[in-house]
């Protein structure tokens, strides 16, 4: 009691001449009167002082609004001050009655009405201009999961979900860093969603984390839903087909990236991680290669390279080979197709374009339908659309197999948007090789090379460490050696601090 | 983040693809044809020539840090006679280019393309690599880069598989009067080898010039190796 005394002696007169019901309406009118923000108005401490909750109807966990609110303001109320001044009974109420983790004071309708939005509860009391923001919070959201498009035989099956506080644990939780900094932007004009810029202070080129910070920032104002819109939206090339920023629903790997020097950044609302800057050694890594053994992470990070190569060029060079240059094969073999082929009506570019537009329509049926009638479509359009194509005569089975063969390399890609780019730049080659076979093939990878290689994400060239040289990264990009070797953090991302550990002292301790 | 600069190491896929290029395809029939059993000797001439050229070069540049070899010219001549001086080496550079895109086209018209007239060939070839050399050196420099090991082994490849049809018999008599020839092949071998003048253009984009000259012999001796088997 004579604390509250000692409190309520430094009073402030505020006069206020609008009531507490007049408060309200403005505010729900100034929020369009929805008809599910909802108030509750009680009487307290024996003085009949009005006070009033509002909040939005399933944004906010009831049981806080009336054990953290409600219940610690009512019993405790009869103990209030002698005092009549709104703003120090709110004060009191604030300091000594409340639970709540986050209260902030709130003066205007709009950061009234954005406090209310976020899910928490405005709490006005009658004569005070000002009210008070209590986190009540209890958005709907999705419980962690196995991550859907990158999962992991032995890595471990969290995925991010869709809420960034969520997203921003998982983080932390792996990271017990005081370093690790998170940067809240808002982001949307009308959405008013916030992203986070998450980097760790130290290992991080300095540069990069400015231009991905001033490049949110520059988008601030643009109305999106998703990460993936932030991801064309903040790219240096727009119209790029290959990613720009590397998108990850993996936890670990988006630590690791932070480890390693990058940016992340996370979205309200988005099940995914942006990382930048990014390479194409980083789009062809699986987390699975770090939970190898080293020369079994090697040999399968190869065996990816090779599945890309064959999606892109496999079935250009089948085109070519057979329209143009069957003499490059050996004569057995040239025997083997030409057999093949007898009796098929198109020629081997429509053959092919057939049967890749074919494979286009089941992967996107695929996604598209519930998982288990997806499989069964796939099952359908694989074995007996292709089975009967063949029969019929339209296809040669040769083709069957050269588009099987693509298909499945192209699941081998880790990284879903860079498929997506193989199989656009497949049908690309198809087209060249059509049109002038080999040469046309060498000319279609010589441009690519260069547009390839003319691409930076935040600075950092899109080939890095592949080219320039930089035989140093090469141990965790082309190849994966050991932990125990891979100390040093990529040359190529110019980090400001060069080693992952700190170097053994001479005892070995 | 060092936009528009080439590490040392990317200097060596440059300079020896520029070496080597499409005269490998035809140097060997010119020398034969001019000094016949004893090519081989007019290589060792033209190389030894071009040994002498890089040294002068190599100083030039030296002298002259910063500048390529066209500004090195106009620096030392002035603007007038530094800009004459390079008219005959303009015109060289784009004979030799028509004539390397012509042997190219060529080649690619007999191997592959049978049907395809040689202008569409030229045509193509002159907009793909004009569109990828005008996203600049750095750009220049990877594609280089990412090629050349594949062009690499496939002249240890194939410089392997012409050993089997190595016959000394084809080099006999060694220098049986046919001196003159000799000395008249030097100038085609020295041709084929005059590329390496590419790092003069190139130097002043590497970012630590200095490490790179100490260790340029290699860069200069790699692709001469080649030329030679």
């Amino acid at each position: 009691m004579s604390l509250y005394r000692k409190k309520t002696g430094n009073k402030k007169n505020v006069d206020s001449i609008k009531s507490i019901d007049y408060k309200i309406d403005t505010l729900k009118n100034y929020m369009n009167n929805s008809k599910d923000v909802r108030d509750r108005r009680f009487k307290v401490g024996g003085k009949n002082v009005n006070i009033a909750i509002i909040f939005i109807d399933n944004l906010v966990d009831e049981y806080m609004v009336q054990d953290h609110i409600i219940k610690p303001i009512m019993s405790n109320s009869f103990e209030w001050p002698l005092s009549n001044d709104p703003d120090t009974i709110l004060e009191i109420i604030k300091d000594y009655m409340l639970y709540g983790d986050v209260i902030e004071e709130v003066y205007t309708n709009n950061e009234m009405a954005m406090g209310i939005l976020d899910g928490k509860t405005l709490l006005f009391i009658e004569g005070s201009d000002k009210g008070l923001i209590i986190n009540t919070q209890d958005l709907p959201k999705r419980s962690i999961d196995e991550p859907q498009t990158e999962p992991s035989v032995k890595g471990p099956n969290e995925g991010f979900c869709e809420s960034l506080k969520d997203n921003l644990a998982l983080i932390r939780k792996r990271v017990k860093n005081p370093k690790l900094c998170v940067d809240i932007i808002n982001i949307g004009k009308e959405t008013n969603n916030n992203a986070a810029l998450i980097y760790i202070k130290g290992t991080v080129n300095d540069k990069i984390a400015k231009e991905v910070k001033k490049k949110l920032i520059s988008v601030k104002d643009y109305d999106i839903v998703s990460c993936e819109q932030l991801l064309q939206l903040i790219s240096d090339r727009p119209f790029s087909i290959f990613p720009l920023m590397h998108w990850t629903e993996r936890p670990d790997k988006a630590v690791s990236s932070l480890l390693e020097g990058k940016v992340g950044v996370i979205f309200d609302n988005s099940r995914g991680m942006l990382l930048a800057p990014v390479t194409l050694t980083c789009l062809m890594q699986s987390p699975d290669d770090y939970y190898e053994k080293w020369f079994i992470g090697s040999v399968i990070t190869a065996i990816r390279y090779v599945s890309l190569l064959i999606t892109v060029f496999l079935p250009a060079l089948y085109i070519a080979i057979t329209s143009f240059h069957p003499g490059m094969l050996p004569t057995t073999l040239l025997i083997s197709i030409t057999g093949a082929r007898l009796g098929v009506p198109l020629p081997a570019f429509f053959e092919a374009l057939i049967m890749v537009i074919t494979l286009e329509i089941l992967q996107e049926a695929g996604i598209r339908l519930p998982k288990v009638v997806g499989q069964t479509v796939s099952i359908i359009g694989g074995l007996v659309i292709g089975q009967a194509s063949v029969q019929a005569g339209l296809i040669s089975p040769i083709m069957v197999i050269i588009i099987s063969l693509t298909a499945i390399s192209s699941f081998a890609i880790p990284n879903y948007s860079l498929s997506l780019a193989a199989r656009v730049l497949r049908v690309a080659f198809m087209i060249l090789a059509a049109i002038l076979g080999a040469f046309g093939i060498s000319l279609g990878i010589l441009y690519l090379l260069g547009y390839m290689c003319s691409l930076k994400s935040f600075g950092i060239g899109f080939m890095e460490p592949i080219t320039p040289y930089r035989f140093k990264d090469w141990k965790d990009s082309i190849v994966i050696l050991p932990p125990s070797v891979l100390k040093g953090r990529p040359e190529y991302l110019h980090s400001t601090s060069d080693t992952k550990r700190k170097e053994r002292s001479k005892n070995g301790k | 983040m060092e936009n528009d600069k080439l590490l040392p190491v990317q200097m060596m896929p440059i300079i020896s693809s520029t070496m080597m290029s499409v005269n490998i395809l035809t140097i060997q029939r010119n020398l034969s044809a001019i000094a016949k059993e004893d090519a081989w000797i007019s290589m060792i001439l033209g190389i030894i020539i071009g040994v002498f050229s890089a040294i002068l070069l190599y100083s030039l540049v030296r002298l002259n840090p910063g500048l390529d070899f066209a500004e090195i010219i106009l620096h030392q001549g002035g603007n007038w006679v530094g800009r004459l001086l390079l008219i005959p080496i303009t015109v060289y550079i784009i004979i030799d280019i028509g004539l390397s895109l012509k042997v190219f086209s060529f080649a690619l018209k007999i191997f592959l393309l049978d049907r395809t007239p040689i202008s569409v060939i030229s045509l193509l070839l002159i907009i793909v690599i004009v569109s990828v050399v005008a996203k600049g050196i750095t750009v220049i420099a990877s594609v280089t880069d990412i090629l050349y090991p594949f062009f690499l082994i496939s002249l240890i490849l194939l410089i392997a598989m012409s050993t089997l049809e190595f016959q000394k018999t084809n080099i006999m008599p060694i220098i049986y009067g046919n001196v003159p020839n000799i000395l008249k092949g030097g100038l085609p071998a020295y041709g084929a080898i005059s590329a390496f003048g590419s790092f003069s253009y190139v130097m002043k984009y590497v970012n630590e010039p200095k490490k790179y000259l100490n260790g340029s012999v290699l860069d200069f001796v790699f692709p001469q190796f080649y030329i030679f088997f």
